[in-house]
């Protein structure tokens, strides 16, 4: 037999049906045989929160609603063969509804106890989204009482699929201990609802007999379309967590400098282009074939608000030093590939000197969409020279056609980055090689 | 030619390196809930962590870390200030309850939604302020790619350590930027130990003798009752009020947090310096480069990279005293860091290199160290 679940009285008001739904959970863990050490109480806030001293088990006393949230982490720390049971109110289900109907939706195995007394008692006596329509508290006052409809917890829980739920009352003890035990036996997520008499809320119910207590619960319930008793849903795994030994993210990343670069200088470079256009990738390429060139690189990409869509610039900084600050004021290389990036980089545009390179889709510069005070020297793409290559190949054509007409570092080196995404590495290669005499100067 | 000739070099961002130190320091569960600019860290966690879990919310994930970290496991979360609102009364009741865990908080430009895609250094105030009461969350900063290799495992430790919330501050620009990074640089990295409770006698989960933090068991154990408690609580978890053994409790934690965070920090004094340079996070490394400059100009400057945020160390102070003029760098609007170190109004001596909706420049902090 299993020690005692309750070692000291809790001290809830006279007839609080609180001392139904405690005790109640003690014979069933009892009936069980279930030792303390493996049951972990989670209690949320409310009158029944205060009950953790007067239990042999664990014990975790949370937040006002979060304890389900609570009791989910702790199920899935703990092997099965523990119980996890959470005491709840109807406020606290109220505040903290998605914890509830999250924990039935992935069946984790645990015991949700929901205290419904139709009112927050230990606050005053404020009307819950369990209150039903046309009930008394102290701010939905007579003759009316609440002007709402009250959430059906049950029905809700079992459309989220949960394994077990029960509606009883906590004037019909023997259901209730039946109730709570074959809760505790579901292999999944299981919740019992009592309906319950705050009697320091609605004192004139301490004067009733237990019968007639019940028959009013039961009339809630009925004017409440609560519908009383179980209801099971199909068999289902429960939710575990998942332990497995992954590979190390530094995994395959190296890259061995084996080429040479004649850069002396930090050098900054904005590749514009549109979503879609592999901007990044291809700025992925050139900083990978810097760092085989013995180079130091910063590479910042836009994002987006919504991924994929937007604007999309690269911008890189290759140093033979080692890089700081990544922001670029004024870049020595500019590549425009499509219209949709200038307003992105209108400013930095202005900002080129006669010693920079602006190279820009030939169709754009015919166009005359880039604005005319611009005082780099201007080298000209003409991708229509090369119509066998869709525009998503444009971003790499254009680097290798800066790397050969600049010497940064070696053409070759930007061919290795390429090669070692392997996926992609035989079109693109094709690309790059492509690409030569792509630039014209203007 | 790059003047440094390593053997293994690769490019990457500071996430991927946050994600696989987390791991190897011995964080055993992420728990995810999507956010912009924190999301790399989110989908690298996937990939590396023995376990992942995809939280409905943020209130969720701290709730479900809460209960994980109760049974002695060590999880992880990422997350932007949004996120982090939503998480505020779940931190405080961790700390109350004294469970270790790790957040990462990756800033983003606010008020509110703000920029999502934009970097910031605003919520240090926010952090400062977290726990009612007043009372410290430990918060380091990282700096550059070295402390994201270096700082979560710190981390994570003082979080076992001090059986505390620690929060790791970064933002958008170090979480997601690219940058090359000398592989051989990385150090072993040693899986945090997490010592439990071991004694016969019955279990006080906080009870400290005489130490900071109270030994730590899982609940849920065979041996001995574990009670837990986010309301004021005596040694043995009971739920007590303004009970003076219980105030003491609460006291502890004060002083637990206040005395067992480290001093992390970088120092590079010059001689003959009047001015040091004071930043953390992204803006530190534009400080560097100003540094840099102002030494290849002939001008002396000493640097200060605060890694240890909250609680301020005294240290600080003590460094800070030694200069006629303290420059502090941080990308946000009032100073946040200059006004925890020195109030709303800052003494003449103090300048501020700062500003909203882009990374600071070096030459701003030059001004300011230079101007009249």
């Amino acid at each position: 037999m299993s020690s005692s679940f309750l070692i000291k009285k809790p001290g809830f008001c006279a007839r609080c049906g609180h001392y139904a739904t405690v005790g109640s959970t003690g014979r069933a863990l009892k009936a069980l045989g279930v030792e303390p050490h493996d049951v972990v109480v989670v209690t949320d806030i409310g009158c029944l929160g205060i009950i953790d001293k007067s239990l042999s088990t664990h014990t975790i006393h949370g937040l006002h609603g979060r304890s389900v949230a609570l009791g989910v982490g702790l199920a899935m720390g703990l092997p099965p063969h523990k119980k996890v049971i959470v005491f709840i109110g109807d406020g606290g289900a109220t505040i903290g509804l998605q914890h509830l109907l999250e924990a039935a939706r992935r069946n984790v195995n645990m015991t949700v106890i929901v205290y419904n007394n139709m009112l927050y008692g230990m606050t005053g006596g404020q009307p819950s989204g369990l209150t039903p329509r046309g009930f008394v508290t102290r701010l939905t006052p007579a003759p009316e009482g609440s002007k709402q409809e009250p959430y059906d917890l049950c029905g809700l829980l079992h459309q989220a699929r949960a394994a077990y739920v029960h509606r009883v009352t906590s004037e019909d003890k023997g259901e209730l201990v039946r109730a709570i035990k074959a809760a505790l036996e579901t292999e999944g997520f299981a919740l019992v609802e009592v309906l319950e008499w705050c009697t320091g809320r609605n004192p004139g119910v301490r004067e009733k007999k237990t019968a007639q207590l019940n028959a009013e619960l039961k009339e809630w319930a009925d004017r409440s379309r609560w519908a009383l008793g179980p209801q099971h849903n199909p068999p289902r795994p429960n939710f575990s967590l998942d332990r497995s030994d992954k590979p190390s993210l530094l995994e395959g990343l190296a890259l061995r400098p084996r080429f040479r670069s004649s850069l002396t200088r930090p050098l900054a470079l904005v590749l514009g282009g549109r979503a879609g256009g592999r901007i990044r990738s291809a700025a992925a390429y050139l900083s990978r074939g810097a760092v085989l060139s013995g180079l130091q690189v910063t590479q910042r990409n836009s994002y987006p608000v919504t991924v994929e869509s937007g604007h999309s610039v690269s911008e890189v900084i290759l140093s033979p030093d080692e890089i700081f600050y990544m922001g670029i004021d004024k870049p020595d290389i500019v590549i425009v590939l499509f219209k949709e990036c200038l307003p992105h980089i209108h400013s930095r545009l202005m900002r080129l000197t006669e010693q920079d390179t602006l190279y820009v889709n030939a169709a754009l510069w015919e166009n005359g969409l880039l604005p005319t005070e611009i005082r780099a020297r201007t080298v000209l793409l003409d991708f229509r020279r090369k119509s066998g290559f869709a525009e998503r190949y444009w971003g790499v054509m254009a680097l290798a056609e800066v790397l050969r007409h600049s010497q940064l570092y070696d053409l070759e080196a930007f061919k290795e980055a390429v090669s070692l995404r392997k996926r992609f590495a035989p079109e693109n290669l094709a690309a790059i090689e492509a690409s030569e005499g792509l630039a014209v100067a203007v | 030619m790059g003047k440094k000739q390593t053997k293994q070099r690769t490019v990457l961002d500071g996430s991927r390196l946050i994600v696989e130190s987390c791991v190897r320091a011995g964080a055993e569960v992420y728990v995810g809930y999507p956010i912009t600019p924190a999301n790399y860290i989110y989908q690298y966690s996937s990939q590396r962590f023995p376990s992942i879990l995809h939280a409905p919310d943020e209130i969720t994930t701290l709730q479900w870390m809460a209960g994980l970290s109760a049974t002695g496991l060590l999880p992880v979360t990422a997350t932007a200030f949004p996120g982090l609102a939503l998480m505020v009364e779940s931190i405080n009741m961790a700390f109350m309850m004294e469970l270790p865990m790790l957040i990462v908080l990756v800033q983003r430009l606010g008020p509110s939604t703000g920029s999502a895609t934009v970097g910031a250094q605003g919520d240090l105030l926010l952090l400062r302020g977290l726990i009612s009461g007043g009372y410290p969350l430990p918060v380091l900063a990282v700096s550059d790619f070295g402390d994201c290799w270096e700082l979560p495992s710190l981390a994570l430790r003082l979080a076992v350590s001090l059986r505390s919330p620690v929060v790791l501050l970064t933002s958008k620009e170090m979480a997601m930027t690219q940058r090359s990074f000398d592989l051989d640089l990385l150090t072993e990295i040693e899986p945090v130990q997490w010592r439990f409770y071991t004694g016969q006698e019955r279990y006080r989960p906080y009870a400290t003798d005489g130490g900071l933090a109270p030994p730590f068991l899982p609940i849920g154990n065979d041996r001995h009752q574990v009670r837990l408690t986010a309301s004021t609580h005596n040694a043995e978890g009971e739920l007590l009020s303004a009970d003076e053994e219980a105030l003491e409790n609460t006291r502890r934690l004060q002083k637990k947090i206040e005395t067992g965070t480290p001093a992390y920090y970088e120092l590079d004094e010059q001689e003959g310096a009047e001015a040091v340079i004071v930043s953390y996070g992204i803006t530190a490394y534009a400080a560097r480069e100003a540094a840099v400059k102002l030494r290849a100009q002939g001008m002396p400057v000493s640097l200060l990279i605060a890694k240890t945020l909250l609680p301020v160390p005294a240290v600080y102070y003590d460094i800070l005293e030694r200069y006629r003029r303290i420059v502090i760098a941080e990308e946000n609007l009032q100073g946040q860091m200059a006004q925890i170190l020195f109030g709303y109004r800052l003494p003449d001596r103090v300048r501020l290199a700062h500003g909203i909706g882009r990374l600071v420049h070096p030459d701003q902090i030059i001004r300011e160290v230079t101007g009249s």
